[in-house]
This record gives structure tokens, sequence and C-alpha cells, in this order.
């Protein structure tokens, strides 16, 4: 099994890619290529993947996988959804305004975000799979690279607590909401 | 009080507005409908001077084509037998139909587009776009151009307006090749994604930056013989005095001037031009008077007028491109046999016009999705029933030579054969030698035509890139949609494959469901994403 930092590298480069996929869905809807019925069903369906992916990629695999992580999954994207559908429905109006666009290509940005929301999911299942292999504590890191939000960086002043301590970096615990770049570490 | 008056007077002056436009009765706001603005004779006059002064002013040709351009715009228009020439051309690529093939959703939006072609505040519509666009290739040396509407920058098509040709000019700028208005240089260029330009001989010398030499340009020569000959007629119908020495005996030349001022006079007074008094000239008896014209541009003897005019049409056709036919009622015997004439009609109607038809389709694809594969329409109709004849003839031997019996009472051919041969013939698909099914001969769109639109690279790209949507071709003749291949194709002589067994069901909350399936193409898709090796590391 990989270390730490390569499953977090995957997980991220996975999101990426889900991001690219989702920004292309976008483009195929300005251009009227998609319907707005065909990019809803399409939207759902990539998110529902990037889930799946990033769960397995915290827990280690399908193997890992039990009836209540499947269902764990389907909670959080039920959540999503329901988002997801009320941003269809407003990129729906903004797609019949009379301004060659605009209301439609300032709603862009929008379709990133939902892939973001998928790294709580990993960092939730990676938290129970070092659990269930015996560590013990957590420690909240932060990305010295970008400015990190009050919140982040009070949790990592707390040094080393107890696996399930903190939340989970991206799921809107924190000011910075998805936006976290923070990650979780753990030791026996 | 004061209300109340207010209410009288603007009651009584309605009452007097009223009766006033009455008394005018209805009447046009426009000069151009008031039945005293000129006298017939006098309209004449002015549209026919005019004409022949235009035609021999033509501006120097130059890169900068829009002076060039506006003249011949307005030659053209006092031309008849040229302007008639020019409406049947632009008739034929205006009703000429089109096909837009893709899947399903594509198409419905790009054919919206394409029958929103905007030609003026209130006009629009493809056949309104086409027609000026016709008449801009056939008549200005600019050719036609079409500006696309955007969205946003390098988006796809959005809209198409018509574009005046004689107000744009090639500026030989590789970023912004052409010039629009009187604006100054950036604003009014134009970059290749703003519009496209059609252009009917593009010019091989390197300064005219790609200017063509347009069909009404090509006739320009021949219209001036034209005109040169009706302006003979009117001096040889008419009382003007063609070119040439006049010889008088008799009288002096003051005498002979001070008669023609008189004649001149009294038919300016009289707007007379082609009837005019008797001129008197009176000598005395010594002397007889006489006056003998020798013409120096005169037309030949046995001149036939209709042999002329009938081979400056030819003239006229041979530069549009078409049969003269086309245009012009040509007896055969003289130009063609009638077998002849049957050919040409025949080639006329699949080919004429087909430079412009063509050399728009070109630009129009370039324009669309690749996607989306657009055509227009060259069916040559006679082409296709003589097709259908010779097909139904060789069904009829292939069934013959299938139900002759030999002496051992078996079929001269086998069945497999005979299907072999209607494979061969061209009258059944190949994959259906596999099924035992009837076989009717038609002209109409059959399968055949649908499996050679579906090997279109455009087409092929729509049934990959859209795999869940049917591949639909849409005929702007009939308004209608007609499905090539549905999305849910299965070839009807394929063996079907198993039908996979259901998905196990892993987790089910409301709206959401999660199967075994969703997780393999999950990690599958993520496998194509960053790589085999790397997931595999991690699941």
């Amino acid at each position: 099994m990989a270390d730490q930092k390569t499953k977090k590298e995957i997980s991220d480069a996975s999101i990426a890619a889900c991001q690219v996929a989702l920004m292309a869905l976008a483009e195929e809807f300005y251009s009227g290529t998609i319907t707005i019925d065909e990019l809803e069903g399409s939207f759902k369906e990539e998110l529902k993947r990037e889930y799946i992916r990033q769960y397995l990629y915290g827990i280690g695999g399908e193997q890992n996988m039990t009836k209540s992580d499947w269902e764990v999954v389907a909670k959080d994207l039920q959540n999503q959804y329901k988002y997801a559908e009320e941003f269809i429905a407003q990129l729906d109006i903004a797609s019949q305004q009379d301004d060659e666009g605009e209301s439609l290509k300032a709603m862009f940005w929008r379709f990133s975000l939902y892939a973001l929301g998928a790294i709580a999911v990993y960092e939730l299942a990676n938290g129970l799979f070092h659990l269930a292999d015996g560590y013990t504590e957590e420690l909240w890191v932060v990305d010295p690279s970008v400015e990190n939000c009050p919140d982040c960086l009070s949790y990592e002043s707390m040094g080393w607590l107890e696996i399930g301590s903190f939340p989970e970096p991206g799921d809107w615990s924190t000011v910075c909401g998805s936006h976290c770049h923070c990650h979780k570490e753990y030791r026996k | 009080m004061t209300r109340k008056r207010n209410r009288t007077v603007t009651k009584a002056l309605d009452t007097i507005a009223e009766t006033v436009e009455r008394a005018k009765s209805v009447e046009s706001h426009q000069a151009r409908f008031d039945p005293k603005t000129k006298s017939p004779s006098q309209l004449f006059y002015q549209i026919s001077m005019w004409s022949k002064e235009l035609i021999f002013n033509e501006p120097k040709a130059t890169a900068d084509s829009r002076k060039h351009d506006a003249w011949l715009t307005a030659v053209v228009q006092k031309e008849p037998y040229l302007l008639g020439v020019l409406q049947s051309v632009v008739s034929v690529d205006k009703n000429r139909g089109w096909t837009l093939t893709g899947g399903r959703n594509q198409v419905n939006k790009f054919t919206r587009i394409l029958h929103n072609f905007y030609v003026a505040p209130d006009l629009a519509g493809w056949r309104n776009g086409m027609s000026v666009t016709s008449q801009n290739y056939y008549g200005t040396n600019l050719g036609a151009v079409v500006e696309i509407g955007r969205l946003q920058k390098n988006g796809p098509l959005a809209a198409m307006y018509s574009v005046d040709s004689t107000k744009c000019y090639l500026t030989g700028d590789i970023e912004m090749p052409l010039h629009y208005g009187n604006a100054k240089k950036d604003e009014g260029s134009w970059g290749l994604n703003d519009y496209f330009r059609v252009v009917s001989m593009p010019s091989t010398l390197e300064s005219m930056n790609g200017l063509g030499y347009c069909a009404v340009n090509r006739c320009i020569e021949l219209a001036k013989l034209l005109v040169s000959v009706f302006e003979h007629d009117r001096e040889r119908l008419g009382s003007k005095a063609p070119k040439g020495i006049l010889t008088v005996n008799g009288i002096t030349l003051d005498q002979w001037l001070s008669s023609l001022e008189e004649s001149k006079s009294e038919l300016k007074s009289l707007e007379r031009e082609y009837y005019t008094g008797v001129q008197v000239l009176a000598g005395d008896a010594l002397s007889p008077v006489s006056v003998n014209l020798t013409s120096l541009s005169s037309l030949p003897e046995q001149f036939d007028h209709k042999t002329f005019v009938d081979l400056i049409m030819f003239g006229y056709a041979l530069e549009f491109g078409y049969d003269p036919r086309e245009f012009w009622p040509v007896s055969a015997g003289t130009f063609g046999t009638s077998a002849e004439t049957e050919n040409q009609h025949r080639k006329a109607s699949s080919k004429g016009g087909l430079d412009f038809a063509l050399g728009y389709q070109e630009k129009q694809q370039e324009e669309l999705p690749e996607t989306l594969e657009f055509e227009f329409e060259q069916r040559d109709v006679d082409g296709d029933i003589a097709e259908v004849a010779l097909k139904q003839a060789n069904l009829d031997l292939i069934d013959k030579m299938y139900r002759t019996s030999n002496a051992d009472q078996t079929g001269t051919i086998t069945l497999a054969e005979a299907r072999e041969l209607l494979v061969e013939a061209g009258i059944i698909h190949e994959e259906w030698t596999l099924s035992q099914e009837d076989v009717q001969v038609t002209d109409t769109d059959d399968s055949g035509e649908s499996e050679t639109l579906l090997e279109k690279q455009r087409i092929r790209l729509a049934m990959k890139k859209f795999p869940e949507q049917d591949i639909v071709r849409y005929n702007s003749k009939t308004g209608k949609v007609h499905t090539i291949r549905s999305a849910n194709y299965q070839h009807k002589f394929m063996i079907r494959a198993t039908k996979p067994s259901k998905s196990k069901l892993l987790a089910k909350r409301n709206g959401v469901t999660i199967t075994e399936n969703d997780v393999k193409l999950a990690v599958e898709e993520a496998k194509k994403r960053i790589g085999a090796k790397n997931i595999e590391k991690v699941v």
C-alpha cells in the first residue's frame, strides 16, 4: 500500500482531473452541444464517480469497503446532488437571459467547486483506514505554499491529538470551506 | 371649468384634423408613390441617359474595391438582361435545399441559427440571407461576406449577419484581413473569427489581397456592347443624329444650324424625343436642297438583333456558369439538338451554380461544430430516376435467374448467390446477405444512403461523441428531421451480445444509487486519467 504522501498526491490529481471534466461539461452546455437535462445527468455521474474514487483512495481499495462505507458515500452524494440540482436550475435560468451569455459565464467557476467537495470524503476514509490499522493519533498539517485560514492555523497549533479530534479538511468546518489545502497525518 | 374647456378644444381640434385627413384621402409618406412627381417620359429619359453614362464610366479596379463594387452594383440594375440573369441565379441559390446531419441536440440548435440569417432589422431567414449573399458573390469583386456572431471570443457560431460588400475592403493584414465601413482602422478591422468570405475567381496578383473577379464584372464588356446596340437603335428609331459625316447641298451652314436649333427647341418644349415634328429646310428653286449622311458607326448589314441578343445571353450564361436555357428561351436547331438540350438541362439541374454553393458550403462547414455535416442539395433528379430504373432491371434479371429451373429442378443460382448479385448491383447492403428479407427498390432516402452518410467523418465523430443521442438529418426543403440512426441502435443482422447481468447494488439513498458497475467505471476512468500504475498503488 502506498504511503500517505503518495495517496494524497493521487487524490489531488484525481480531483484536478474531475475539475477539468466538469469544466468540459460546462463548455459543452455553453456551446449547445448538450442540453440542460444532459448536463445534469453527466454532472451527477461525474460527481458520483469522483466521490467513489476518493473514498477508495482513502480507505485503501474496494476490499476494505463495508456496507456502512457505501452508505456514507451515498449520503454525501445525496447532499451534493441537492446542491447540484439548485445550481443547474440557476444555470438554466441564466442560459435564457438575453445578455449574450454573460450570466452563464459568470457561473462557470462554480463547476470546479463541486469536485473540491470530494476532498473531505478522502480525508474521512483515510482516517477510518488508519483507525482500523491501529493508528491512535492525528495531526492537522497546513499547506505552507498557500495562505491558510485562522481555523486551520489554530488546528495546526494543537499538535498531535487522539484520532477523531479534528474535523475533516474541506468539510466546511473551517472558514476556508472546500478550498482547504490541509491534510491529516497519523501515528500509532 | 378650465378642464371642461380644454376637453372641448381638444375635441374640436381632433374633428378638424379628421376632416382635413379625409379631404386629403389616403396617401403614402413616400415620394415614390406620388403620381405627380414625374411623368413617364421624364422617368424613361432619366433612366436611359443615366444608365448609358453609368456603364461607360467605370472606376479603376484597385485593391480597395468599394468604389468599383458600388459601381458594379449600380450598373447591373440598369441592364435588364444582366439583371434578369442575376435574379435567376440568386433564385436558384436561395431556393437550394440543404441538410444538416449530426446529433439531435446540435442539429436542433444550429438549424435555428441558420434559419435566423439576419439581413436587416426587420428581415431575417435563410432565404433572405442567401439572396443577399448570392448577390454579393455574383455582383461584387470582394465577394460575399457573412459576419459571424459569437457569444464569446472563439466560441461557437451563435448568429449570422449579411454584410454590404460595397462597404468593405481587403487590407492584406494577416490578422485583420477585412475592413468594414468608414471607421478608423482599429475599430473597423475584422479578423478571421469575425466573418467568412466566398469569392469568385480570386486574383492571382499579390497586390489585390485576394480580391475576386465576379460574374457581373466579367459580363460588363458584353453589357456595354448591348447598351451600344440599344443606343444605335435609339438613334435610328428616334431623331438623334448618329456619328457620321453629313453633306448638305443647296443651303448654307448657318441655315442648316438654324433649322436644327428650331427643331431641337421644339423637341425640348414638347418633351418629345423619338417622334419629333418635321424639320423644314427651304431653298430657292435654282439649287435643290439635299442632305446625305455617311454613318461612321452603324450596325453591319444583315445584322440580326435576335441572334445578337441570343449570343449576349450565351455569354452571360457562360460567365455565370449556367446553361443559357436557364435564363433564355433558345430554340433547338440553331444552338443544339433536342438531345443536346436535354443533356444541358440535366447538367444544369445538377451542376448549375455549384461554384457558389460549394464555396459557401465549405465556409459554412468550418463555422459549424466538427460533429455536424452541412450539405447543399446537389441531387440530379433525372439521374436518380435513371439509377432506380437500372436497379429495377438488375433486380428483374437476378430474380429471373433465381426462379429459372434447370434439368435437375434446381435454380440456376441459389438464394445466397442471388443475394450476392444483389449486393454487387448495389441493390441491397452487404450485411443484409446474412438475413432473409424482401428487397424493394426505392428512390427515397434508403438505408444505403444512410449508411453512406454514417461513413462521413463528421458524422462518425458525432456518433462517438454523443452515443446517447439519435443521429438525425434536417432537410431545409421539407423542414423535417429524419433519424438516420437511433441512439440505441443495434445492427439488425448482428448477433446480440448476452444481456449483462444486473449490477449489484451497494447503496441506495433518495436519488442516489451506487452499484458495482459504478465502482468499476470509476476506477477504470481514474486509470485513464492519472495512470493505471498510480491507481493500482492505492486501490
